[in-house]
C-alpha cells in the first residue's frame, strides 16, 4: 500500500511520542495484509491528535483507484447495475445509489479496531477490503496481531471510506493547529499566564467575537509582530 | 585600530538612540558612557512635554511605561521607531513580559558600553537581541548551555517559536524532516514541556527569539 501524498504531507508535520510514525503505520499495515489478504486499505487515527493517515493499494489495470470518488461520465451511468439509460439520470435514488457505488471504490467490507492503552483508546485501526467476507473469522487474529481490542471492532461502518477523507485533511489541520499552538504560547507569555488558560483565553475571545479559533490566532500572532 | 572603533562597519550611518522618559542625570550618564562611540551612536533625551526626536531605536524602562494586562502593556507605541527595554530588572519574567508586549529588543542597564553600543548597532539592523545580563560577576551561563541544548536544538526552538513548520525548519537548517522531528523531540526532553505552545512559551521566556523578518515570514508562511 502506498501513503496518501496528504498522509506523506502531513507525517512530515506530525511529531509524536514514537519515534517514526511511518514505521509504525507500516508495522501495522503488515500485520493487516498478512491476516487479511484482501485488505486494500488502511486509515489509522491518533486520537490525542485527531490525525488520520490513510494508505491504499495501487489499483489494478484499467480499475478505479481504491475509495477514489471520480467525477461522473455519460459512460459510468451504464456501469452502475440497474441503470437504464436517460431516464435514471433524472432518478434521485439512482444517483445516490451511483454515489455510494463510486464512493467505496474496490471497497466491499470494513472494520474499525480501537487500541486502549491504560485504559483509554488511543488509536483506532480502519482496515478496508474488497471482498464482502474478508473479516470473518479473522478478527480475533487482527485484534491480537495489532494490540487492539476485539470487543470494540465494529465491521462495515464506513464503507464509504469516511477515513480517506479525515486523512486529506490532516495536513490543513495540523497547519491550523501550529497557528493555535504558537498562538496560545505567545498569548501565554504576553498575559503571564500558563498555556492551559491562555488557550481558553484564546478560544473564549475566538467566541465572544464571533470568528474561527484559527482567525483569533492569526491575530494574536498580528500583535505580537506589532 | 583604535579599540571603540573595531565594531564599527564602514559607511554605516550614524544610530539615533532616543532614551525616553529619563531624568537628565540618567541622559548625560548614558551619552558620557557611549560618547567613545560617537561615531556610532548618538544618544538623544525624549521626554513626553518635548517633541519626539528623530531616532532609529527608543530606549525605555519597563517599569516607567508598565501598564496593565487590559490595556494591553505598557510599551510607548506612539513613536514610530524600535522600542527597545533597557532595565535593571533582568529577571526572566521581565524580559519575557516586555518581548511578548512587542519589544525589539531588551538590553541590561548592567552591561558595559562597549556591548551596550554593539547590542544597539545589531537592533538598529533589525535584529532581535536580548542581553539580559544581571551584572553578576560571573559570566552568565548561555540559555542552551544552562539546559544542555545543543545549538542545533536552540536553532529548531527558535523556529518553533517563530512558527515555522518542520519543513520550513528543514530547509533553512538544512537537515532532513525526521532530524527536525528528532531534534524537537530531544529539545522538549531537556526543557521539559511536552507541546508546542509550552516550547513558545519557554522560548520567548529564554530569548529564543528569531528577528523580526524571519519571524513574520513564518507567520506568513504559517497559514498557507
Amino acid at each position: 500500500m502506498e501513503l496518501l501524498p496528504q498522509s506523506r504531507e502531513a507525517l512530515d508535520e506530525y511529531v509524536a511520542t514514537v519515534d517514526d510514525v511511518e514505521h509504525e503505520l507500516r508495522v501495522i499495515e503488515r500485520w493487516a495484509v498478512r491476516t487479511v489478504p484482501e485488505c486494500v486499505a488502511m486509515s489509522v487515527t491518533f486520537l490525542d491528535d485527531d490525525v488520520t493517515f490513510t494508505l491504499v493499494a495501487s489499483p489494478g489495470p484499467g480499475a478505479a483507484a481504491i475509495g477514489e470518488v471520480s467525477a461522473m461520465t455519460s459512460d459510468d451511468r451504464n456501469e452502475v447495475p440497474g441503470a437504464a439509460g436517460d431516464e435514471a439520470v433524472l432518478d434521485e435514488e439512482w444517483w445516490a445509489e451511483m454515489a455510494r457505488s463510486r464512493a467505496s471504490a474496490g471497497i466491499a467490507s470494513t472494520v474499525s479496531l480501537p487500541v486502549v492503552n491504560h485504559g483509554r483508546v488511543v488509536l483506532t485501526i480502519d482496515l478496508y477490503a474488497s471482498t464482502a467476507h474478508a473479516f470473518h473469522g479473522r478478527l480475533e487474529a487482527l485484534a491480537e496481531a495489532l494490540g487492539a481490542s476485539q470487543a470494540g471492532a465494529i465491521t462495515n461502518a464506513d464503507l464509504g471510506f469516511e477515513t480517506r477523507r479525515r486523512a486529506e485533511e490532516a495536513p490543513g489541520r495540523l497547519r491550523d493547529q501550529r497557528v493555535i499552538d504558537v498562538a496560545v504560547g505567545l498569548l501565554a507569555a504576553r498575559e503571564c499566564v500558563d498555556v492551559d488558560t491562555a488557550r481558553s483565553l484564546l478560544f473564549d475571545s475566538a467566541q465572544r467575537a464571533g470568528i474561527d479559533v484559527v482567525q483569533a490566532a492569526l491575530v494574536v500572532h498580528a500583535l505580537h509582530q506589532g | 585600530m583604535d579599540r571603540h572603533t573595531s565594531i564599527r562597519t564602514p559607511g554605516r550611518q550614524i544610530v539615533r538612540v532616543a532614551v525616553k522618559d529619563e531624568s537628565e542625570l540618567v541622559v548625560r550618564g548614558i551619552q558620557a558612557m557611549l560618547a567613545p562611540y560617537a561615531e556610532q551612536v548618538a544618544v538623544l533625551p525624549d521626554r513626553s512635554d518635548h517633541p519626539t526626536p528623530l531616532s532609529d531605536l527608543t530606549l525605555y524602562e519597563p517599569t516607567r511605561h508598565r501598564g496593565t494586562a487590559t490595556t494591553g502593556g505598557g510599551i510607548p507605541r506612539r513613536f514610530p521607531t524600535r522600542m527597545v527595554a533597557y532595565s535593571w530588572d533582568c529577571s526572566p519574567e521581565m524580559v519575557s513580559t516586555e518581548m511578548a508586549l512587542g519589544a525589539a529588543g531588551f538590553v541590561s542597564k548592567w552591561l558595559p558600553a562597549r556591548r551596550l553600543v554593539r547590542d544597539l548597532l545589531q537592533l538598529a539592523e533589525g535584529r532581535v537581541v536580548v542581553d539580559a545580563w544581571d551584572g553578576a560577576p560571573e559570566p552568565q551561563v548561555e540559555t542552551g548551555m544552562a539546559f544542555q541544548l545543543t545549538q542545533r536544538e536552540t536553532d529548531v526552538l527558535s523556529l518553533i517559536a517563530a512558527g515555522q513548520s518542520n519543513q520550513d525548519i528543514a530547509q533553512q537548517e538544512h537537515i532532513s524532516i525526521n532530524s527536525v522531528k528528532s531534534y524537537i523531540r530531544s529539545a522538549y526532553a531537556k526543557i521539559e514541556v511536552t507541546s508546542r505552545s509550552q516550547a513558545v512559551l519557554w522560548a520567548i521566556r529564554h530569548g529564543l527569539l528569531l528577528p523580526t523578518d524571519a519571524a513574520r515570514d513564518a507567520a506568513r508562511v504559517a497559514h498557507r
